[in-house]
């Protein structure tokens, strides 16, 4: 049971740090990047004991609840991208195609929300911007 | 337990084994050295008691000296793997010691145990380090110095220290070619103006193994895009650099006359006319060529560099009509308009000489002019150019073949291809 919890656990952590590779995931620890900012070797090492913990805790608090959190609105705009943006064809055949529609929201979300969450999707997207 | 010895057996036997390396069995070839006499009688002699000892170096070898001598080099690899710094700032930092700690025991355990089994080359050592052992006195221990370097393993600060330490030794030892060549071949990138201007006098003597590996070494800065270079902190002025450095190595081969070095240089350029230095390299190399009224030693160099750049980048056409390349008068179409206009002419037909040279002028002055955002029409107008500068040629052929012996003209008129066949050209 022990060993499975610890594979477990690293294996969150292993999915969940492609999403950590992008600051827009983790935007409290990117505010703390922001505002923290020791010049000197003194200063770092004398703030270490204090940042440490918080950092860490800032970590879990990014990957567990906020970056789940916004992921639920990317999600939701994958879902609707891909399932209900773009429809093609006459009434009757948007009518056929509803239910179905309806049907294939929720695995198609799950999978766009677990995909948002784990990897860092849009951080390959901003970087092929030119 | 079996199996995982029979899987570590079995890895071990099918790559690169880490003993199979002189480099990490010094104490072997340090009694290979001292206790093994050169006469075979000798050696015969001394067998019962060097056979134990040479053994008892390579275990010796195995279990102690290359696993100690492993230990930074597995340090160096976690701390690249783990220790990067992430560039994000001072708190992310702080969240990734603890991971980063509690990961370090593992991964260098699995670094270490990778190189005490398996071959894996070393990292580099500090500059100073590198210039003590590229200057010992003993060939052997210098050629296993060198030899372990990865190429372009020296980065950003080391750079020009290592470069300076390549250097000295190479003016330390400039008989020993094997060791020069091998120090050449791996001097750091991007190359100092130092190393350049080494590189430079070595290539202009234009003969030996040495000259040819100091050319290819300034080739190689040239033989890259852009981006990547870009990625390894070198800028676009450095490529444009080391082409311009490259050109004046190959401007001072022509006018020595070291043939062969000059072809090799011809030859390379074209290797990479895909790459922008390269490419402008060969442009250079093929007006040198043009000027020279293409030298027949370099015959076939430079019709493979005119094909390439032909097929490469639209701008060979320009140069192409302006030094009058002679890949163009290769082409199909060329030889299918000297028959044509020896055909009119034959029968009494007016010769298009002077329609087509006004044509050209014409053409020509245009292309002079054709105002900033006009890609299409450049391109449209250089095409022309092309074409009557070729029709133009036909038709001063035709008329040579006609003025000229009659086995002249049968032997043009019958088939292309024995044509520069019997011209020696395959």
């Amino acid at each position: 049971m022990g060993k499975h919890v610890l594979m477990l656990s690293f294996l969150a952590i292993g999915v969940a740090g492609c999403a950590c590779r992008n600051p827009e995931n983790t935007p409290l620890l990117t505010w703390l990047d922001d505002v923290v900012r020791p010049e000197t070797t003194l200063e770092k090492s004398a703030l270490c004991p204090v940042f440490v913990p918080v950092g860490t805790a800032c970590v879990v608090l990014d990957v567990c609840v906020l970056h789940p959190i916004h992921a639920v609105m990317l999600g939701a705009r994958d879902t609707w991208q891909i399932v209900w943006a773009g429809a093609k064809g006459s009434f009757v055949e948007q009518s056929l195609l509803f239910v179905p529609r309806i049907v294939a929201s929720a695995p198609v979300f799950a999978l766009c929300w677990f995909g948002e969450t784990a990897f860092d999707i849009r951080g390959d997207k901003a970087e092929s911007k030119p | 337990m079996r199996r995982v010895l029979l899987v570590a057996a079995l890895a071990v036997s099918c790559s690169s084994c880490a003993f199979m390396n002189r480099r990490n069995r010094p104490l072997m070839n340090f009694c290979e050295k001292h206790l093994v006499p050169d006469s075979v009688a000798a050696k015969a002699l001394t067998a019962p008691v060097v056979l134990p000892a040479g053994l008892a170096a390579g275990v010796i070898d195995t279990l102690v000296l290359h696993p100690v001598a492993s230990i930074d080099d597995a340090w160096f690899d976690s701390s690249a793997v783990l220790w990067h710094p992430t560039g994000r700032g001072y708190v992310t930092e702080c969240a990734l010691l603890l991971p980063r700690a509690s990961l370090t025991p593992p991964v260098w355990a699995l670094h270490f145990s990778s190189r005490v089994l398996f071959d894996v080359p070393p990292w580099p050592p500090s500059p100073a380090r590198l210039e003590q052992q590229l200057l010992a006195e003993d060939h052997d221990t210098r050629m296993l110095a060198v030899t372990a370097l990865e190429p372009w393993s020296y980065k950003e600060g080391d750079v020009g220290p290592a470069t300076g330490a390549m250097l000295k030794a190479c003016r330390a030892y400039p008989k020993d070619v094997a060791f020069c060549e091998a120090v050449i071949g791996r001097i750091p990138r991007p190359l100092t103006d130092e190393a350049g201007r080494y590189l430079a006098t070595l290539a202009r003597t234009g003969q030996g193994e040495v000259c040819a590996v100091a050319i290819w070494r300034l080739f190689v800065d040239c033989s890259h895009w852009p981006s990547w270079a870009a990625g390894r902190g070198e800028s676009a002025e450095h490529i444009q650099k080391a082409v311009d450095r490259l050109a004046e190595t190959y401007d001072s081969l022509v006018e020595s006359g070291h043939r062969a070095a000059e072809v090799y240089t011809a030859e390379l350029a074209g290797s990479k006319t895909h790459l922008p230095g390269p490419r402008a390299l060969a442009f250079y190399i093929t007006r040198s060529l043009a000027r020279r009224g293409w030298p027949d030693y370099a015959e076939a160099s430079s019709f493979r560099l005119q094909m390439r750049l032909l097929s490469m980048t639209e701008a060979a056409r320009i140069d192409a009509v302006k030094y009058e390349w002679r890949a163009l008068q290769l082409k199909w179409d060329w030889l299918d308009a000297v028959e044509v206009a020896i055909k009119r002419l034959k029968n009494g037909g007016p010769s298009m000489k002077l329609a087509l040279e006004e044509k050209q002028t014409e053409t020509a002055e245009k292309l002079g002019r054709p105002g900033p955002g006009r890609a299409a029409r450049l391109y449209e107008l250089t095409e022309q150019l092309v074409y009557y500068k070729t029709l133009l040629d036909a038709e001063e052929t035709a008329e040579r073949l006609l003025d000229g012996p009659e086995a002249d003209l049968r032997l043009f008129t019958g088939d292309p291809l024995e044509l520069l066949k019997r011209k020696g050209k395959p």
